[in-house]
């Protein structure tokens, strides 16, 4: 039995942020799974669907695992990506298990224990084998290093004045403090943040984003049953993925188009032919910001902003609640946590259900979420 | 446009790349079919997808794409040794080739600029020739460039 029905999210949850959690990373996942079942208005056994990210899950906390936890008997199982990317890509394979009867609830979940491993996220890449035989032992060892590169060369291309950088780290901060829910909670200025130290430049402390402990969940039903949960549903209008013929190993120094992320053309002109909507109908957006510079990338790449502009953009304001494109409203990895963008969809979410307290997007109908997991890059347009 | 070639050789490891590479000498992933040069090493060209790769070396005059100042030690590694520069450079002979190199530093910035001359080297680490250290070196402007001439 297909179908061609719409698919909704219909419950969000998401343990606290945490620079380090007093809980394991498998407990993590637990709870924000059960809060998320539970924010659905359903019970554990209720789902018979799971999808997560190919990588980090699969190795860390499997689907399996979490099946037992919870007594789910599942019929339909799949992952993609890993990190951000498979977060905010989850729907499209949620969607094909929901659509073709081989399911009725899917559960998508993430977790991350950065904040209290030892090699931190640093340790991640070593899976990549120039990385481990080349880049390491040179020093080329960290992402605030290969993201210092690409803010290099922006501002040799384009010109880049500090200030653009910290206009997404102090809007940002802004939404954060409002919010009251994420690991930031006193304010950045402009002035405190040109005086934190440099750490690889051009970027400084404050344009790198947080490391955390957490999990988030969100569970996902096709429209005919997302009306009976408890909440107002959210749509996912259109949901794209892309990647390119380039490796982990290449990212940070082959790419030709070395300003611009792979995969993300391809992954525009899937959600825009899935959503049949134009990015620009979006009313707010959650980027991904493992950096200030990553998110600035992200506008003009998914032409947002024209090249060379997107930084003016967020130093006028435009980032802003008042602005033209609300970004990152709960203060992104930047300044609420950094579950690599799993949080970003649980934000967008709470963002259509008209439930995003001071940051509340006024008449907010679509939102974008982005995932990016170089090379993958993952496009989520959401709508109420 | 390449210098010297090695005999036909697996291009699947850093080793050989540390062993022939030199001061002012890199050694490259070279197609022998449409004559390109590549990094990182891979299976295949990533431009014509032969599997007819050698190891050629190429000269280490380098332009810097990008630079940035390391002020932090983000491993056990580099403790101490902040700050370091960390320069991304195009080769002169194979310019869609990039490589990272470190580069020396001090509090005020690397000692490379984006758009200048450079010479890169490579070292065999003493006790495991699979991998080691490449570094660039600013050449002065007017340096005597063998056979490519004044760019």
């Amino acid at each position: 039995m297909s179908s061609t029905s719409d698919i909704c999210i219909t419950g969000i949850g998401a343990t606290p942020p945490a620079r380090r959690s007093t809980h394991s990373i498998r407990r993590l996942v637990v709870d924000a799974a059960l809060a998320a079942i539970e924010d659905a208005g359903l019970r554990p056994e209720d789902i018979d669907g799971m999808v997560s990210d190919s990588v980090i899950m699969s190795a860390s906390v499997p689907r399996d695992w979490l099946s037992a936890q919870l007594g789910i008997t599942r019929t339909f199982d799949a992952s993609l990506s890993y990190g951000g990317a498979g977060s905010v890509g989850a729907p499209l394979l949620a969607r094909t298990g929901l659509r073709q009867g081989l399911c009725r609830n899917v559960l998508v979940y993430f977790g991350v224990d950065w904040g209290s491993r030892p090699s931190g996220p640093y340790g991640f890449h070593d899976m990549y084998p120039a990385k481990r035989a080349y880049e390491k032992p040179i020093g080329f060892d960290a992402q605030p290093e290969y993201f210092g590169l690409l803010a290099a060369r922006y501002a040799e291309e384009y010109g880049l004045a500090d200030e653009e950088l910290g206009a997404f780290a102090v809007a940002q901060r802004e939404y954060a403090v409002r919010a009251g829910i994420g690991q930031k909670t006193t304010p950045l200025t402009m002035e405190q943040y040109l005086a934190t130290p440099m750490i690889s430049d051009p970027l400084r402390f404050e344009d790198c984003c947080l490391i955390s402990d957490g999990a988030v969940a969100y569970v996902l039903t096709v429209e005919e049953r997302a009306a009976d949960g408890p909440h107002r549903p959210v749509y996912v209008r259109g949901v794209g993925f892309g990647s390119e013929a380039t490796s982990g190993d290449d990212i940070f120094s082959q790419r030709a188009d070395y300003l611009s992320f792979p995969g993300t053309a391809q992954a525009v002109a899937a959600v825009e032919c899935d959503a049949s909507l134009p990015l620009s109908e979006a009313d707010f957006a959650e980027v991904y910001d493992c950096f200030t510079i990553s998110c600035l990338l992200q506008l003009e790449d998914l032409g947002l902003c024209d090249r060379g502009t997107a930084g003016k953009f967020a130093l006028a304001g435009e980032t802003r609640l008042d602005g033209r494109l609300p970004v990152n409203t709960h203060g992104g990895l930047l300044a609420h946590s950094y579950l690599l963008g799993a949080e970003h969809v649980i934000e967008a979410v709470r963002q259509l259900r008209g439930d995003a307290g001071p940051n509340q997007v006024e008449n907010a109908r679509v939102g974008l979420v982005t995932g990016l997991s170089v090379p993958d890059y993952a496009l989520l347009m959401l709508s109420n | 446009m390449s210098l010297q070639e090695t005999a036909e050789a697996p291009v699947d490891s850093f080793g050989q790349f540390f062993r022939e590479g030199g001061e002012g000498t890199v050694a490259l992933p070279h197609c022998q079919d449409c004559d390109r040069h590549h990094w990182y090493p891979m299976e295949r060209c990533p431009h014509c997808f032969s599997q007819r790769l050698a190891w050629g070396s190429v000269s280490g005059r380098a332009t810097v794409y990008s630079v940035t100042t390391v002020r932090y030690a983000f491993t056990a590694a580099n403790r101490g040794r902040t700050p370091y520069g960390i320069a991304l450079v195009t080769f002169d002979d194979v310019p869609d080739v990039r490589m990272v190199c470190r580069t020396g530093a001090c509090e005020e910035g690397s000692d490379v600029a984006v758009g200048d001359a450079v010479m890169v080297s490579v070292t065999a680490d003493a006790t495991d020739q699979d991998t080691g250290m490449v570094t660039c070196a600013p050449l002065p402007r007017n340096a005597g460039s063998g056979a490519h001439g004044e760019r």
